[in-house]
């Protein structure tokens, strides 16, 4: 019975086997190579979980980053929708107001053609308020240059609704007496506004005797056709 | 208050008669009867300065040229060998650095001048009667009043505001100056404007009387708003500062500079 298990012989053969295998004897390199091995595979085990730890780090300091950003364009983009209208406004008044002392200083300035430039400046501003059109005048009246006369006068007639204009532009007639080109144009202006209150000065000019000969032919038949 | 403005008084004074006295030092009258020379020295050549002259009976001759002197010599048109008042009109000059006014006390004389100046110079010339002006070769810019007679411009790098009423107004640009607007108005006369290719300018022409001609294509009248403004209007290599003509009786030109 003992003999004829073939499964118990096998073992039997296994053991004889092993008892025959020598033993190796414990030497330094095996004892170095065991702890290399050791060493190999604890730092393998910390390498790879680090590494991708420190990824995910950086990911979410990324997402963080990107999150403000969008945040910030978001909330710039809507602020300035609720405020642009109310900033937009002052600043556009604040820049009207410079625009406007920048041009009433070069109104000033002793080249013609930097006046010019201011009264085109004033001229081109919407809505212009009583200073302006009273600079305008006073341009139009006092400027020692018949072009810079002429530019106010053109720039005046732009705005012929109002009633201080109007009434500058009549009042401006007796002045033009030296600028017979601005006397010309503001004739030719009254005729084509239909002015009447110039009828009077325009027939005191007619009396002039040393008045240029179109200058006098345009205000008679300004007068012909106001009266 | 007192002694304050007495002094501000006496130094007036004092810088007048230093004027007066400087004008007489550096200038070098050449009184041969019917022509007067003026020698005016710059001591800033290389500034851009500035000249006034209201002549008030003759003509205004101008040329820039490469010098650091301001040369004006004037001279009497006529000969008036009787006259007292021959050899009393006198030129004279102040200055403040580069602003140089030239004075001319014609005493009723027709008195024609012509000034060799600096070329970078702005010019206010006027003459009230009997003469032409006449600028040549001049950087900067040019302003000039002649409402009897002619006004005629050339070889000019700068702006120009002109006025006349019974004159012609030609003026010829070799550069025109990028921001500053150009002006010519006259009554009677005709208005001829050189302007070089590259200029950059909305143009603004009118006559009552007149023609129109320009190499430049031009808009009919009517596009402006209101019937009040007649203009025919032209932007010119996309549009810049305004040049302005109007006369009355007159034609307008617009040319190429060449």
């Amino acid at each position: 019975m003992e003999n004829t298990d073939p499964k118990r012989k096998e073992i039997e053969e296994a053991e004889r086997l092993l008892d025959q295998t020598p033993i190796p004897e414990l030497t330094e390199s095996l004892d170095r190579k065991f702890y290399d091995f050791l060493d190999a595979a604890i730092t393998t085990r910390d390498q790879f979980p680090q590494r991708s730890r420190t990824a995910l780090y950086w990911y979410a300091v990324a997402a963080g980053i990107a999150l403000f950003v969008m945040g910030w364009l978001g909330g710039s983009v809507l602020s300035t929708r609720n405020k642009s209208s109310v900033e937009i406004t002052g600043l556009s008044g604040e820049v009207r107001d410079l625009r406007e002392s920048l041009a009433l200083t070069m109104i000033q300035q002793p080249l013609p053609g930097k006046r010019i430039q201011a009264i085109n400046m004033l001229a081109d501003m919407k809505n212009p308020d009583d200073k302006i059109y009273a600079t305008l005048l006073s341009t139009l009246n006092h400027d020692p240059n018949d072009n810079v006369r002429l530019v106010a006068l053109e720039a005046l007639a732009k705005h012929v609704e109002n009633d201080q204009v109007m009434a500058g532009m009549v009042e401006a007639i007796g002045q033009q007496q030296t600028s017979p080109v601005v006397l010309l144009r503001l004739t030719e202006l009254m005729a084509l506004l239909g002015e009447k209150r110039a009828l009077p000065m325009l027939k005191s000019i007619l009396e002039k005797p040393d008045l240029n000969y179109n200058i006098k032919t345009q205000i008679y038949e300004t007068v012909q056709g106001l009266s | 208050m007192k002694p304050f403005r007495a002094l501000v008084d006496h130094r007036l004074v004092v810088i007048r008669v230093l004027i007066l006295f400087g004008s007489v030092l550096f200038t070098n009258f050449q009184l041969s009867g019917q022509t007067q020379k003026v020698l005016i020295p710059l001591d800033q050549p290389d500034l851009s300065g500035r000249l006034t002259f209201d002549n008030p009976k003759g003509s205004i001759s101008v040329t820039g040229y490469d010098g650091n002197i301001i040369v004006v010599t004037a001279t009497a048109r006529f000969n008036q060998e009787d006259s007292k008042t021959q050899n009393d009109w006198k030129l004279t000059y102040d200055q403040q650095e580069t602003n140089v006014i030239l004075y001319c006390n014609a005493q009723g004389n027709t008195i024609d001048v012509d000034i060799k100046i600096p070329r970078h110079f702005t010019l206010q010339l006027r003459s009230r009667d009997n003469g032409d002006v006449i600028v040549i070769r001049i950087n900067g810019a040019i302003e000039v009043d002649n409402a009897q007679g002619s006004i005629m411009l050339d070889n000019i790098s700068g702006s120009a505001i002109l006025n006349s009423v019974y004159g012609n107004i030609t003026a010829r640009f070799k550069e025109v100056n990028p921001d500053d607007p150009i002006m010519a108005t006259t009554i009677e006369g005709d208005i001829e404007l050189s302007l070089p290719e590259a200029t950059h300018a909305n143009l603004k022409l009118n006559t009552s009387r007149g023609n129109i001609i320009s190499v430049f294509p031009l808009l009919e009248a009517g596009q402006e708003s209101s019937p009040l403004f007649d203009w025919k209007s032209s932007k010119i290599n996309g549009g810049g500062p305004e040049y302005i003509l109007r006369t009355y009786n007159g034609d307008i030109q617009i040319k190429r500079y060449l």
